[in-house]
């Protein structure tokens, strides 16, 4: 019997609980790159969080990204500011739909960053 | 003393001071409070103490409704009632389900929940469910657990305790009947119609037959209706015939209003840390299950608009929480009458997506051969929530033209669940995705593309009937008293969830059960 690992995009959306950081926009916007964060399996589930973010008409999620992170004074994104974005957010009402899974806007503008390469 | 009907002989005239009809929950709680209080009590039951088909089949529908389940399988007519198979889940309502409130249309009881709340410890040692309460922090010291509403603005944790294994009402407290030598329960007897004086608006007695046509009379100072959600309004619209609408409908409002608790699989909710969600899982403690559940709190309620709903957590596998395996079902499903789904694009994309656990479940069905591995790991939790249905005046049981072999005409059921109620669900878990967001909790799943066939084929049912002999302040608005007395009469009572005005999101048989030893200290206080 084969043993295939299956993490899904709703985990990999569960954000606060990815335990990898992230030291600048700069690497957080490339991540498409980063094998460690972005394995093969989920790109086309990141594609997926992208074509509705676009559907959306909410512009470019790097372009959001940079905006915000511009705006919360914040250099360095790693795990604690994206959960701290995160709960802001969903406090706001700032919520996201990707097909019924209700992210947080700034996660939601990540993993879809993430989509977009 | 157990008599039963098949052995009365022919002409005898029997005599009681309280006439209970109907010996399952209610009517089993009802005759033990009243027991040793008056000098002739007696209990009218169709079935005996066994499982009988042709007594069953009495309770066949008319026809069989296109969603709603059909009765004559969620209910029992033997001694003992429907406690007979019930999963004896059971909670208190809570205070606001008593309330009249503005956006839920024909809400509102005329008693409060206080005037229920003291008669919960004892419903609930009837119901084996122990005397240390419901509230959620005697049992998270007691199974040393915590809940994770405790910084919520938005949702509550509501605790369900189950006896194990589950109280069967006769079997429990029917020795104590029958040991009595004031009170006779009849078996196998089947009641067919009240003798009302219109004058006096008094019932004297009650008619039944122990078999077709083979008819007795027992005299009666107070009669109790405790026949079953249904069967109260069934058998009240059946008297009614002959007595000019007289008995609690002259404003034609026996058997609407009818209700149950919807239940679906709206929502999947994916946790940053299962371990946190110990105490929604089920615990022992004393021959008891706990299972605490997440509920909207009052706040959220009032300040959305909503109805009341419970949201118990249940752990799922990878496999079950696949939203391909669900999609390839929808468009299997649509395909086959012709149909595109609603949501196709999303369901063509899950299909896609999931192809590995479609392949799991056709290898699982064909060859009886798991081929993942982490198919089995628990993935996340579907919440599996139980609606409160808004009482809707043309959801009702109605009398057809057809007949049971004793000459009662069957039901027809009338009963829809209505756009409002469905967008409230919607709503709710808007909210309740907000809430755990905002904590951190993790992140919510709403199945809206599910939709077309969740309220269909997917839609299920607590098998909770309510509402049909509603409680109200006066006869314009309902069917009987705030003391459960029948409009129009002077010693008509009606016991069991038909008089629920709201069902809230609560399993009934605790509240059926308190209210009736409330009705039981009234009749005592009132008519002795």
């Amino acid at each position: 019997m084969p043993t295939l690992s299956r993490r899904k995009l709703l985990i990999s959306a569960a954000l606060p609980a990815i335990t990898v950081p992230i030291t600048s926009l700069a690497s957080a916007v490339s991540t498409s790159q980063n094998k460690e964060l972005n394995p093969t399996s989920r790109n086309e589930e990141f594609a997926q969080v992208y074509q509705s973010w676009v559907k959306q008409d909410l512009g470019e999620p790097k372009q959001y990204l940079e905006t915000r992170l511009s705006l919360s004074g914040e250099k360095n994104l790693d795990a604690t500011l994206i959960q701290k974005l995160s709960k802001e957010d969903f406090k706001n009402g700032l919520i996201i739909d990707i097909h019924g899974l209700k992210l947080s806007k700034f996660e939601a503008a990540y993993i879809a960053n993430m989509g977009a390469v | 003393m157990l008599i039963d009907g098949k052995s009365l002989e022919k002409g005898s005239r029997l005599e009681s001071d309280v006439c209970i009809l109907g010996c399952g929950v209610a009517g089993t709680v009802i005759a033990n409070e009243l027991k040793g209080k008056f000098n002739n009590i007696c209990v009218i039951e169709s079935g005996n103490e066994n499982f009988d088909p042709e007594v069953q089949a009495l309770y066949e529908p008319s026809s069989q409704h296109k969603t709603f389940f059909n009765p004559h399988y969620s209910r029992l007519r033997m001694l003992g009632g429907s406690s007979n198979h019930w999963e004896n889940n059971t909670s208190p309502f809570d205070a606001i389900d008593f309330e009249k409130r503005d956006w839920v249309k024909d809400s509102g009881w005329p008693i409060q929940y206080a005037d229920i709340s003291p008669y919960y410890k004892k419903a609930a040692e009837y119901c084996g469910a122990g005397s240390q309460g419901y509230a959620p922090q005697t049992w998270e010291k007691n199974l040393g657990e915590q809940s994770i509403t405790h910084d919520s603005q938005t949702i509550d944790t509501g605790i369900s305790i189950f006896s194990s294994p589950p109280v069967r009402f006769f079997a429990s407290y029917g020795d104590a009947l029958i040991n009595d030598t004031a009170l006779k329960v009849y078996k196998n007897c089947n009641v067919v119609d009240l003798a009302f004086d219109e004058a006096s608006e008094e019932v004297n007695g009650v008619l039944f037959e122990t078999q077709p046509g083979n008819r007795f009379y027992i005299s009666a100072k107070l009669v109790i209706l405790c026949f079953g959600g249904i069967e109260n309004a069934r058998m009240l619209l059946h008297f009614n015939k002959s007595k000019n609408n007289r008995l609690g409908n002259t404003h034609d409002n026996v058997g609407r209003y009818f209700m149950d608790h919807p239940v679906v699989e709206a929502a999947h909710f994916f946790p940053n840390d299962q371990s946190i969600y110990k105490f929604y899982q089920d615990s022992h403690a004393d021959g008891k299950n706990i299972v605490a559940y997440l509920k909207l709190n009052d706040q959220a309620i009032r300040k959305h608009g909503l109805n009341n709903l419970r949201l118990p957590l249940i752990p799922k596998d990878n496999f079950y929480l696949s939203d391909g395996v669900s999609s390839f079902h929808i468009l299997k499903n649509a395909a086959s009458e012709g149909e595109a789904p609603d949501h196709f694009g999303t369901h063509v994309v899950n299909f896609i997506k999931d192809i590995d656990m479609i392949a799991e479940g056709i290898s699982r069905q064909k060859f009886k051969t798991k081929l993942f591995d982490d198919a089995e790991e628990i993935e996340g939790f579907m919440v599996y929530m139980m609606m409160e249905q808004t009482p809707h005046r043309d959801n009702r049981i109605k009398l057809s033209a057809n007949k049971d072999r004793f000459g009662i005409p069957k039901i027809e059921i009338d009963w829809t669940l209505t756009d409002s109620d469905k967008e409230n669900l919607w709503k709710a878990l808007e909210v309740l995705a907000q809430d755990v967001g905002e904590r951190s909790l993790g992140r919510l799943k709403i199945l809206k593309e599910r939709e077309q066939r969740m309220w269909r084929e997917g839609i299920g049912f607590g098998h909770h009937h309510m509402g049909t002999t509603k409680m109200a302040a006066n006869e314009k608005e309902g069917v009987v008293d705030k003391n459960q007395k029948v409009f129009g009469t002077k010693n008509l009572y009606v016991a069991g969830s038909s008089v629920f005005p709201t069902g809230g999101h609560v399993p009934p048989t605790l509240t059926i059960t308190a209210t009736s030893i409330r009705l039981a200290q009234h009749i005592e206080k009132e008519h002795i």
